[in-house]
């Protein structure tokens, strides 16, 4: 039998690696792939402590938001014709 | 004879997760996507959660990946510069997601609480939206209804 | 929970309405929706559910924000022609409604999303490239936040104590609080007025409300709290100073008053009653400014454009000036008595360097909304 938190630190890394990769690409679907990679870190975690049905809602919302996600940025590219995030430097931050 | 497979699974999922976030061509990283969700799928069934396994298949594999694939062919990404040119971004990058890995492991062996993994079987799944988590069920409709108006309405204004 | 259903039924009445093209009935349907959903939080009605309570708190909470977008939507001239946005403001405002009242953490998160999803596609709804900017912005940031909240809830139940630690920072992301609050100022400044009223007010607003129940159920974070409170006052009205740009402006000021907030929140339940003036205050004050400006024939974001506004609208800058002194914390205006709460449960608990930063803060707050009242009074 597996123990339980090795499911824990495989998660861990799967969502460091989601965030490193929101945190340095810059085409804004990568992105959105990221953090999608990182829903499903937290989903492998939920589902080894025993929340399937968090998990279930987990998925939903990430479907919901990935259809708000590639329409907004199919808009964006046909706007700006790019995907490129640090286009959008328009705004001062 | 599981612990065979889930080394295996475990390391396709973080050599696929690498290639998302290092890839330059977008179509690599979608399909290196779907390997990680298909490895993580492995995981599922090593746990015993085969319902969830199938769902997870039907919606990211078949769903997500899909709607991400046909995106990508729609607009031609080839001309995007790929990564942060700045390299105190990388640095940056690097030194969160480390402190982030290195706070967790910390953290991590002292206080873990294990739980046995039940049955996570359709029935009391099915059981559980139905009766606690009837609520929230019903409230994600107004979550997929806001979503269906949100991607029509900025489908159309143009 | 009747308010909820009322809301869910005029929401999918609006939508309705717009696809059978009914556009002049909408702003009835929405309006009235509106004030039957406050009325209905005085309806004893419940449904059995673990997931959601309604008590006091939550129904206080609720009919403010009930109210502040009822108001809120009757001032609004700018609705011709996008009807979807009412179904969208209304689902949003479900959510918001949620965020009061979860008893669970799934509902959390859920409350959040509800809350989130309608405003980046209504951040994106305006005509310039800089909505939709703001709305992509919105997006990616919102998305990453929820999933470092999902993340500190999986690592909750799988027994780590650093998991309510990462919640906290993703409702303080929603919050506005200051090391997250870069994408406050360029979203505000992107969307639509009307929709940068809801963010700076119902949204703040809930998002604090769902902060402190979350944080009544024991979990202990006082001092980060504090400190990132301490952060957020100072540097938000700071920043406020060189702004030329009205939403900016009141970004900068949103995120100042969300950490004399803040500062309530993390003193706990014993101060929650200041907790709710402080935010009737803030959303009164915020209410009359945007109301009062989105109320003009042609809304222009430049402070400039204010310039001798008092010799043309009088009565609209007096009702302003009324608004902007309130939030500065002038008295005998509510916003001093907030911000007088505030000072005087920190002094009570013997925080003394943060009664120092609070009055600091207010001072050059004071300063800042003076400069903009003089605005009003320079004479072309």
């Amino acid at each position: 039998m597996i123990p339980t938190y090795s499911y824990l630190v495989l998660g861990c890394i799967l969502f460091s690696i989601g965030t490193l990769g929101v945190l340095i690409r810059r085409n804004v679907v990568i992105v959105l792939m990221c953090i999608e990679l990182m829903l499903n870190a937290v989903n492998l975690i939920l589902v080894s402590v025993c929340e399937p049905v968090f998990v279930f809602f987990i998925m939903m919302v990430a479907a919901v938001e990935v259809s708000v996600g590639l329409a907004l940025i199919a808009r964006v590219y046909r706007k700006f014709g790019t995907t490129d995030i640090s286009t959008f430097g328009q705004l001062k931050g | 004879m599981s612990d065979i497979f889930f080394w295996v699974f475990s390391v396709m999922a973080v050599v696929s997760a690498l290639s998302v976030v290092l890839n330059r061509n977008p179509i690599y990283s979608v399909l290196s996507l779907i390997v990680c969700f298909f490895s993580i799928a492995g995981h599922y069934v090593l746990m015993g959660a085969l319902f969830l396994c199938a769902v997870h298949i039907v919606v990211y594999a078949g769903a997500i990946m899909v709607l991400f694939l046909f995106v990508i062919m729609l607009m031609n990404l080839k001309d995007v510069p790929e990564f942060v040119s700045k390299w105190w971004h990388f640095g940056a990058a690097g030194a969160a997601v480390a402190a982030m890995v290195f706070g967790l492991a910390t953290h991590l062996f002292q206080s873990y609480n294990p739980r046995v993994i039940g049955d996570m079987q359709l029935k009391p799944i099915a059981q559980a939206l139905f009766t606690t988590y009837a609520v929230p069920f019903e409230l994600s409709a107004i979550l997929f209804l806001s979503a269906v108006i949100g991607v029509v309405a900025l489908g159309k204004s143009e | 929970m009747t308010a909820i259903l009322v809301l869910s039924g005029v929401g999918i009445l609006s939508m309705i309405a717009d696809a059978l093209q009914l556009g002049r009935w909408m702003r009835w349907i929405t309006g009235i929706g509106l004030v039957a959903a406050f009325a209905a939080t005085f309806c004893p009605f419940v449904i059995p559910t673990t997931m959601l309570v309604f008590d006091e708190t939550s129904l206080t909470w609720t009919r403010m924000l009930i109210g502040f977008t009822a108001v809120l939507y009757s001032l609004d001239r700018h609705s011709d022609g996008h009807h979807h946005h009412d179904a969208l403001l209304i689902f949003s405002l479900i959510g918001a409604v949620l965020m009061t009242a979860f008893s669970h953490i799934l509902m959390l998160f859920l409350a959040i999303e509800i809350l989130s999803i309608p405003l980046y596609v209504l951040a994106g709804s305006g005509d310039s490239h800089h909505s939709l900017e703001a709305s992509m912005k919105y997006f990616i940031l919102g998305s990453f936040a929820t999933a470092i909240l999902l993340f500190g809830i999986a690592l909750g139940y799988a027994g780590v104590p650093a998991g309510a630690l990462l919640v906290v920072i993703g409702l303080c992301f929603k919050v506005g609080a200051v090391p997250f609050h870069l994408w406050v100022p360029d979203v505000y400044e992107g969307s639509p007025v009307r929709f940068t009223a809801f963010m700076s007010i119902v949204v703040k607003i809930a998002a604090i409300a769902g902060l402190a129940r979350f944080l009544s159920w024991g979990f202990g974070y006082r001092p980060l709290l504090i400190g990132l409170a301490v952060i957020s006052m100072i540097i938000g009205a700071l920043l406020a100073l060189h702004q030329t740009s009205i939403k900016r402006w009141m970004a900068y000021s949103g995120i100042s008053h969300a950490g004399f907030m803040l500062v309530l929140v993390a003193l706990g339940e014993v101060v929650f009653p200041s907790l709710l003036f402080y935010a009737l205050a803030y959303g009164m004050g915020s209410l009359v400014v945007f109301g009062l400006l989105g109320a003009q024939d042609q809304f222009d974001d430049r402070i400039d454009s204010l310039t001798g506004l008092f010799f043309r609208h009088p009565a609209l800058s007096v009702g302003l000036i009324l608004g902007l002194l309130s939030l500065a914390g002038i008295p005998p205006l509510p916003g001093f008595f907030a911000k007088f709460l505030v000072l005087a449960h920190t002094w009570h608990l013997g925080l003394g360097g943060v009664v120092g930063v609070a009055l600091l803060a207010s001072l050059v707050s004071t300063f800042v909304y003076l400069k903009f009242v003089s605005v009003l009074f320079i004479r072309k």
